[in-house]
Order: C-alpha cells, then structure tokens, then sequence
C-alpha cells in the first residue's frame, strides 16, 4: 500500500517532507554525536541508573494499563455518544497534551497533593498520600499520557462502520455482548497504537512527575529525573541517559507505531 | 530555563514577525543593555537592584534566572552573557576552569545561611533540626548550592538527611513547604516569607555561603560598572533588606 498514489506527490511537497524531517532529525544527530559511546554500556550499568530505568518501565507500564482500563470506555462513549456537555469533556482530555506538564503536576498537587481537597481525604480518611511516592509517578504518567489514548480510540471507535454492530445487535446480542465481541476487535490496531504512544509519553514523562511527585532517589526518580540530575552535575552522563531514552522510544515506536498502523 | 538568551536570534531575521516578536518579546537586544546571570535565591534582589541601575545610568539589565548549576552550564555551552551572580563559590571555580569569567573582576557581594522552615501550623511538630530524621521533608538536590549547604550542616549537626524529595532549587522546597506537602525542609534565610514558619539553627551563620559576581570575558565593558554598583553601599542595602549577609 506504501506505493499509492506516490506519483502525483508534487515535487513541492516532497521538498516540504525533506526539510520537516531533517528538522525533526537534526537534534537526535546531535545527541549521538555527542554521545560518549565507549562509556555507554558502562554508564547504564550503573547501580543507580540501572534502578531508574527499572523505575521508569514500572511507572510507564503501570500508567499504560491504567490509560487502557480508564481511556477505553471514554474514547468510546467520546466517539459514539451524542451527549450534551461531551464538548466540554472532548476539550478537558486534550489538555494534558497541551498544558505544559510543570502545570499540571501543580494542578494534580492541589487535588490529590496532601492538602489537596481530595488528597486530604485520601490521607486523613484511608492513610495515603500519593506524593513522593511511586503511585503519585504513575498518577503524573496516566494524567500526561491518558489523552494519548483516548485520542486514539476516539478516532477508531467515530471510523468504525456501525453497521456491523446494528447486525450483531438485530441477531439478539447485548450492547455489552456486541461491543467486546464485535466491536473491540475492529480497533485493535487502534487500542495497540494507543498503548504505544501512552506509554512512550509516560516513558519520558518529567516536569508533571517532578512537581508532583517529587525527586525521591528509590521511589520516584526515573530515567528523565536521574537525566535531569546529570545535567548539573555530569553532562556526559546526561547525553548518554538522553540517547537511552531515545533508543527505548525509539524502538517501541517503531515495533508498535509501525506494525499496527501502517498495516491498516 | 535555556532559551531566554536563544531569542537574540530573531535580531538576525530581519523580517516583519521577527521585528514584532523583537518588539513584543523586548529581549534586552537594545545598545543600553547588559545580560545578567543571577541564582534563583537573588530573584528579587536583583530585580529592585537592576531597576536602580537603570534609574542611575540609564542601562537596562535583562535577567536570567536559574539555579546556579544550570546558570554555570549554559555558560560553559557558550550562552551571551555579561554578568553572572552564583551562590556558591564551587560553582564559580567550576566556570574560571573554563576561562569564560574575568577573574580580576570576581567579587563575593553577599552571604547567606539556612534556616530550618515549617508549614505555618507545623503538623510534623518540627522543633530542631534532629526533627528532619523522622519526619517528611524535602531538601536541596545536591547538585545546587544550597544541598551542598544542606549536607554539609546535616553533617556538622550528626542528623542523616533522608528526605521525600530532592528539590531543584531552594525555592521549589519553600514552596513544598508552602504547600504542606512536607513537615520540614531546609531554606536560605533569605527565603523565609509570611506563609511558612522558620526556626533558626544553632551556629548555622559560621556555615555560610558566599555568592560570588563576575564578568564574563567578552562582554560589554559595562559589566563591572554593574559589579561595582551591586558592591556600593546602594547595592549591598537592598541585599541586606532581602536578608543577606554582607561580606566580611
């Protein structure tokens, strides 16, 4: 399918796509020149970076399955549901997106933080305060990556034709029975492209994670706080931490990314 | 934090929206300017101390304010800069290695020395700085100068820093603090304000750091004229009103 309709590119737009992709190139070209590459497998087998990392695949992988449990069915009634005020709710899950992370970790604070109106609860009532902790990390990735998902199964579950559904509904299967065993399959691609995308922004989640969560050696530095720690004190380290970062997103998007959206 | 210095680039543009955002972002390009590097603990200081430099010599001082870690390696990367104000001495060692600082121009102008702060209602019952031991707190990330100063008191004082949070600067820890979402911390005395409550350490004050001033090599010529105002009587004023210590 990559060949379709290749020749009626304008050579324009084939200029466009060479310059936006040597802008979008460039900075990682950068980054791998300066990556000090005989220290690299050194530097990431250090004690405290080699627990970053293991911090950071918890968090993203924790934050990617809530996304999935939480942005399933809001991506869902988004797409089908005619509702009023889901206007106001399609605007509130793209803020995250485009919120700057620094405010929505301060925003997270003042709710669920130990003073926060229902963080007081949680605290006074069952004993848990989320900052500082790894659960208040993986709260800072789920907010940061959810929209991500929902997003993406917004878009699948609007192109599905419902037609395939009404038949399976008209042969006497529930709502509930026809979505999970005629609907769901169709976005698969969808929900797997999603978990991609979660997670690779829950991966190199920083400023929401640090403002709410904190820099807690053990409990809430992953791979872009221990980065960011380098940065002051070991630039060399920091390149390296970069380029990992880089290499791990770079590889599930390309296994994930490319395998369920291209073959659509 | 870096990009400040990044928009002088528009000058070379040349075009209308380069000309608007030039105008509309005032990003201190004009003859009469010079660019100061300051540690986020002298934010206000500085910024009543360029206004009365403007008032005596017409020039107009554009900040820049970070963390003295971050300042120190933007200048290391090569960021335009005349003046630069640290906290800590180590830091500025660290820059006249590189050989970008004038070194006949470094000064120390001020000092300055922590304080142990609680939430105003001190819900950990935070009494002295052994209280740090058990209780949730947040301090300086090592890396920035007042986490050296940090451990280096919990040190003196036998207590094992084992706070919740590694705070970038001395300010996102006052503003934990602020918020409750920590019993205690360590601030500059400097950063004490209305909304938290401080108690002051023993013999804290012979712990003090120095903050050094320098020009950068290259700069405008105007650098030490603005050195020398920041160390004369006018200036040293409105540091000590801000709390810091004058130099010895």
């Amino acid at each position: 399918m990559t060949g379709r309709g290749s020749k009626s590119i304008p050579s324009l737009l084939w200029a466009g796509a060479f310059v936006t992709s040597l802008f979008l190139i460039v900075p990682f070209i950068g980054l791998s020149q300066r990556t000090p590459w005989s220290m690299f497998f050194q530097i990431i087998s250090e004690d405290d970076v080699v627990q970053s990392i293991t911090l950071s695949l918890v968090v993203a992988t924790s934050a990617t399955i809530i996304c999935f449990l939480l942005g399933l069915p809001l991506g869902w009634v988004l797409a089908r549901s005619q509702a009023r005020g889901l206007k106001v709710i399609r605007a509130i899950v793209l803020l995250p997106m485009v919120l700057p992370p620094v405010a929505g970790g301060t925003a997270l604070l003042f709710a669920l933080g130990r003073k926060g109106f229902i963080g007081e609860k949680l605290d006074s009532w069952l004993g848990i305060t989320l900052p500082f902790t790894t659960a208040g990390a993986i709260v800072a990735a789920t907010f940061v990556s959810l929209p991500f998902f929902v997003l993406a199964i917004e878009t699948a579950a609007s192109q599905l034709d419902p037609q395939f559904e009404e038949s399976s509904l008209s042969l006497g299967a529930t709502p509930t029975r026809t979505f999970f065993t005629t609907s769901l399959p169709m976005v698969k691609s969808a929900i797997f492209a999603g978990i991609a995308l979660s997670w690779a922004r829950a991966l190199g989640e920083f400023g929401a994670t640090i403002t709410f969560a904190g820099d807690n050696p053990e409990r809430t530095r992953t791979l872009p706080l221990q980065l960011f720690v380098a940065l002051e004190t070991n630039p060399e380290r920091a390149v390296v931490l970069g380029m990992l970062m880089v290499v791990i997103s770079l590889s599930v998007l390309v296994a994930l990314r490319g395998r369920w959206i291209g073959t659509q | 934090m870096s990009t400040f210095q990044n928009l002088r680039c528009f000058s070379r543009l040349n075009t209308p929206l380069a000309v608007f955002l030039f105008l509309s972002l005032s990003c201190g390009l004009s003859e009469n300017s010079l660019h100061v590097m300051a540690a986020s603990s002298l934010t206000e200081a500085f910024e009543e101390i360029a206004e009365e430099f403007k008032k005596e010599t017409q020039f107009e001082i554009s900040l820049t304010i970070a963390g003295s870690a971050s300042l120190a390696s933007q200048i290391e990367d090569g960021a335009k800069v005349d003046v630069v104000a640290l906290a800590d001495e180590e830091t500025m060692r660290r820059l006249v290695g590189t050989r970008r600082i004038e070194q006949e121009s470094l000064r120390i102008f001020a000092t300055n020395y922590l304080v142990l702060a609680t939430p105003l209602e001190n819900p950990g019952s935070v009494e002295n700085i052994r209280d740090l031991e058990g209780s949730v707190s947040a301090i300086c990330a090592p890396q920035v100068p007042c986490g050296k100063l940090s451990f280096q008191l919990a040190t003196r004082e036998n207590v094992d820093l084992n706070p919740s949070s590694f705070e970038p600067s001395v300010r996102s820890v006052r503003t934990k603090i602020e918020l409750g979402e920590v019993d205690a911390g360590l601030i500059y005395i400097t950063d004490v304000n209305s909304r938290i409550n401080f108690i002051s350490i023993d013999q804290s004050e012979q712990l003090k750091t120095n903050y050094p001033i320098a020009a950068i090599q290259d700069g405008r010529i105007e650098s030490t004229e603005f050195i020398e105002f920041v160390l004369s009587p006018a200036g040293q004023r409105i540091l000590e009103k801000y709390g810091f210590g004058v130099p010895s």
